[in-house]
């Protein structure tokens, strides 16, 4: 015992263990409130303050021993380093397995304080803060196994330094903001398993709902950042390539989208009641399953970002075995005693058209799902394999299709029904909107039948949504407006996936130091190099001119000092109708020098040098004079073709066996420069030849992507975000004033 | 309105979805083999192995990076041919996914897309390239 807190560093590790304390004092709280004696949530409520504090404090810890690079911590000197800049320190504390839990338990706690605010009445509370307290236990529990704060046996001077490929400001923002995603999951969790086991089946839902909105709004804004981020910096040719860490944020963002539709069916028309509860199930089950396939090790062969196996996949699998049990188990018993409304909507009505659309999602999540367990499915086969992003398109391009078309209908579509003559007068506008666009496509450039219908259909979401917007607009301001604002988001988004992905035209070229070659509409230059200055690493300057404008692009690639690994981050120059996207694949920086066994040719700039053997006679007998230890002159025999004429040079290399000491005599070259021996390698017969006055230009070899409308892509998620932000505005303040009122009475 | 035509057609959409989805999940599976299995060159596969030291090469003719892998129980090595941007810790890397599949043509393995796995001192540390 003492000498595993001997391996700790204590500070840390106490705050931990009193944060495991006090969050039992909650639970023992709430469970007591729940038996019948209400004085008691004082004592809770009480404890899990004392309980954020210590998380805090773990958290603070945690930082300061990152800022004084203390590297007694093994953490710490595993992710920091004496080099690594401030800001690129924060990046440390969630650069890690540990880390990362530790800063998705922090947003976990922080997040407990607003539902314990927004439980409801004392019992309500109880429940709900109850089953979200054993959600936070959880990532604790694998903390205090995990601890961060273990500490070496022998100091090292330097850390590891933080991987150069999370050395990016996006490193600084982007996970942290994925987690508090992470971590709003478990909100409606916690709201629907508390509604089951109290069986209050009431009023649940719109408590959960600001909540499930501002998740959504959360993660697809931390999806929006690393797809930015891949595509802008990391040089991975693409916003989005299925892997499964994407996936697993993916995932739980589609089964939130359909659980906060599932929540406004129940808040404004009493439907999908029973559903809710799946869906709020679902989507956090989704996210422990995600934690689980990409932190376990179990993807390790499958994917470049996965985790490596830590030992904790037994504690993740019981963890998603403890809340599934307890889910299925209030979802069996309780499930169907939540009153329902029979179903009488008609075929064409907002709300048949709602449950379809969710189906579709679902069904998209689930496919992703299955794809992203490929490896875990084929486990027991013969070969175990995974799937391609050829599957995920393949899958989802169906869907997308569907999705557009439901929601091109759904603004037109009253909750009562509508006639499907009536409906169809309403999209007369709209459609030829969209086939307009469609034709317009078709000229430009796309002929598959399947891509210009989902064209059409995009096209037609987007307008009929973006006229509902509009006459929401005028009628009631932005309230009540977000949700159309955000179905014109989706249609932008499809519209700039297309575009973008399957109509992009990619040419590697290889360009020699000053000499302008044609890619496509553009004529490229490589000008320099760049050197180094401060954090800005050394870049390869390219000259562009394309369509009479003239831009340099400066893609860069650089050794990292410490790991020697090779960066590339590409360049890319916006503009409205298309991205042109530069990455580096290869820099030769130009060479004098040639390596040449007896018969071979070589080449540097123009000159064509074949080597045709050694003359061991150039100055007396070579050989003699290595027998008799004396300085030994040996020639090489070239043949040296420039400008179509052939010359044969000899120049001549000293060697004093006795002294080590080397000299060589250069032939002049025909036409200027001149040839030096620098090297025998006499095993191989083969002689180490250097240029003066002559060289080989530095060639570059780069990637050039002509990416149209990918910012639609872009654009498009910020109006779904946009519009999502409007909606969780629009709840809050019903939310307000429904406690008003509460209060009222 | 009657309902239960439309259940059943929305039954049958599912069910044709969900074969569609299994076929295309069959299809675009890539199983890990032997090398002497993806030397049959029939679809597209993964095989795993390390870097032979100074077998790799980059051709600038024909922009593809050339290099062999062993497998490490076998001792067998592959020769593989990658057309496209050299993974940055590519040298370092102590295994080598490549997904691709053989062309019995030229004995080469063609690779679409590379997982590089380097000396992990940093978890979750690896380059990503796209094909």
């Amino acid at each position: 015992m003492l000498n595993y807190l001997s391996h700790l560093y204590l500070p840390g590790a106490m705050t931990l263990w009193c944060a495991f304390v006090f969050a039992a004092a909650a639970l023992v709280g709430y469970a007591d409130v729940l038996s019948g004696r209400p004085g008691s949530l004082q004592f809770a409520r009480r404890s899990y303050g004392f309980y954020a504090v210590s998380i805090l404090l773990t958290a603070a810890v945690m930082a300061m021993l990152l800022l004084l690079r203390d590297y007694r911590i093994e953490y710490v000197s595993q992710y920091s380093g004496n080099d690594l800049p401030t800001h690129y320190q924060f990046a440390s504390f969630w650069a890690g397995q540990k880390g990362s839990f530790l800063i998705w338990l922090v947003w976990g706690t922080l997040l407990g304080l607003l539902v314990q605010r927004a439980a409801g009445p004392s019992k309500a509370e109880a429940a709900v803060m109850g089953i979200y307290t054993l959600t936070v236990l959880a990532l604790l529990l694998i903390l205090i196994r995990e601890n961060p704060f273990k500490m070496l046996p022998q100091t090292p001077a330097d850390g590891a330094g933080l991987n150069p490929l999370l050395q990016n400001n996006w490193m600084v923002i982007h996970p942290p903001i994925m987690f508090i995603g992470y971590a709003a999951a478990a909100i409606p969790f916690a709201f629907a398993m508390a509604s089951l086991w109290r069986r209050d089946y009431d009023g649940w839902a719109a408590r959960a709902f600001p909540f499930a909105l501002g998740g959504f709004l959360i993660l697809g804004t931390a999806i929006l950042m690393g797809g930015y981020w891949a595509y802008k910096t990391l040089g991975w040719g693409g916003f989005w390539g299925w892997d499964p860490v994407e996936n697993a944020s993916l995932i739980p963002w589609l089964f939130g989208t359909v659980m906060i539709h599932g929540l406004h069916m129940e808040r404004t028309r009493g439907r999908y009641r029973r559903a809710n509860y799946v869906l709020a199930t679902l989507t956090y089950m989704s996210v422990l399953y995600g934690t689980f396939l990409t932190r376990s090790g179990v993807l390790a062969d499958f994917s470049v970002h996965s985790f490596v196996d830590l030992g904790i996949s037994g504690w993740l699998i019981a963890l998603m075995a403890s809340f599934a049990i307890l889910s299925v188990y209030l979802l069996a018993t309780r499930l169907r005693h939540v009153p329902t409304q029979p179903n009488e909507d008609p075929f064409l009505s907002r709300g048949t058209f709602m449950v379809l659309a969710s189906i579709t999602l679902l069904v998209s999540a689930l496919v992703i799902t299955a794809g992203t367990s490929a490896p875990l499915l084929t486990r027991f086969m013969e070969n175990p394999g995974q799937v391609g992003p050829s599957f995920y398109n393949q899958v989802n391009l169906p869907i997308a299709l569907l999705v557009a078309l439901l929601l091109s209908v759904v603004p037109f579509l009253s909750w009562k029904g509508e006639g499907a003559r009536a409906l169809l007068r309403k999209l007369i506008g709209p459609s030829l909107f969209a086939l307009a666009a469609t034709a317009g496509a078709a000229v430009w450039k796309v002929h598959q039948p399947f891509h210009l219908l989902f064209i059409c259909l995009a096209t037609l979401a987007l307008a009929t949504n973006a006229y509902k917007t509009a006459l929401k607009y005028r009628a009631h301001g932005l309230r009540g407006a977000g949700g159309y604002l955000a179905h014109v988001g989706v249609g932008v988004i499809l519209l700039g996936i297309i575009s973008s992905s399957a109509y992009d035209e990619s040419t590697k070229v290889t360009l020699e130091m000053g000499v302008p070659r044609q890619v496509g509409d553009a004529t490229l230059t490589f000008i320099r190099m760049v050197p180094r200055r401060g954090f800005d690493k050394e870049g390869m300057e390219i000259a562009v001119v394309r369509h009479g404008k003239q831009f340099t692009v400066t893609p860069k690639m650089f050794m990292n000092d410490r790991t020697r690994q090779l960066m590339v981050n590409p360049d890319v120059r916006s503009s409205l109708l298309a991205d042109f996207y530069v990455s580096p694949i290869e820099f030769d920086p130009g060479q004098s020098a040639l390596q040449l066994a007896k018969g071979d040719s070589g080449q540097v700039g123009n000159v064509m040098v074949r080597f045709a053997g050694f003359d061991l006679q150039a100055e007396g007998n070579a050989m003699a004079q290595m027998a008799a230890g004396k300085p030994v002159v040996i020639g090489a025999r070239l043949a040296v073709t420039r400008d179509g004429k052939t010359t044969e040079l000899k120049p001549l290399y000293r060697l004093n066996p006795a002294t080590g000491e080397v000299g060589a005599v250069p032939a002049a070259l025909p036409g200027g420069g001149e040839v030096a021996v620098t090297g025998i390698d006499a095993s191989n017969g083969a002689v180490r030849l250097e240029m003066a006055g002559v060289k080989t230009p530095a060639r570059l070899s780069i990637d050039v992507t002509h990416k149209p409308l990918i910012l639609l892509v872009w654009s498009g998620l910020w109006i779904v975000l946009a519009g999502g932000l409007m909606a969780t505005a629009n709840r809050l303040r019903e939310a307000r004033l429904r406690d008003r009122l509460a209060a009222a009475k | 309105m009657k309902t239960k035509p439309l259940y059943l057609l929305g039954a049958v959409l599912l069910l044709g979805f969900a074969g569609f989805s299994l076929s295309s999940f069959k299809q675009t599976l890539t199983p890990y083999v032997p090398y002497a299995k993806a030397r049959s060159g029939e679809r597209i596969v993964q095989v795993a192995g390390g870097l032979q030291k100074g077998s790799s090469s980059y051709v600038a003719a024909q922009e593809s990076l050339y290099f062999n892998i062993v497998d490490p129980k076998t001792h067998e090595t592959l020769r593989v041919r990658y057309k496209g941007v050299k993974p940055g810790n590519f040298e370092d890397a102590i295994s080598i996914v490549a997904i691709g599949r053989y062309d019995t043509g030229t004995k080469v393995f063609e690779a679409d897309k590379l997982l590089v796995k380097c000396p992990s001192k940093y978890q979750g540390a690896e380059v990503k390239t796209y094909s």
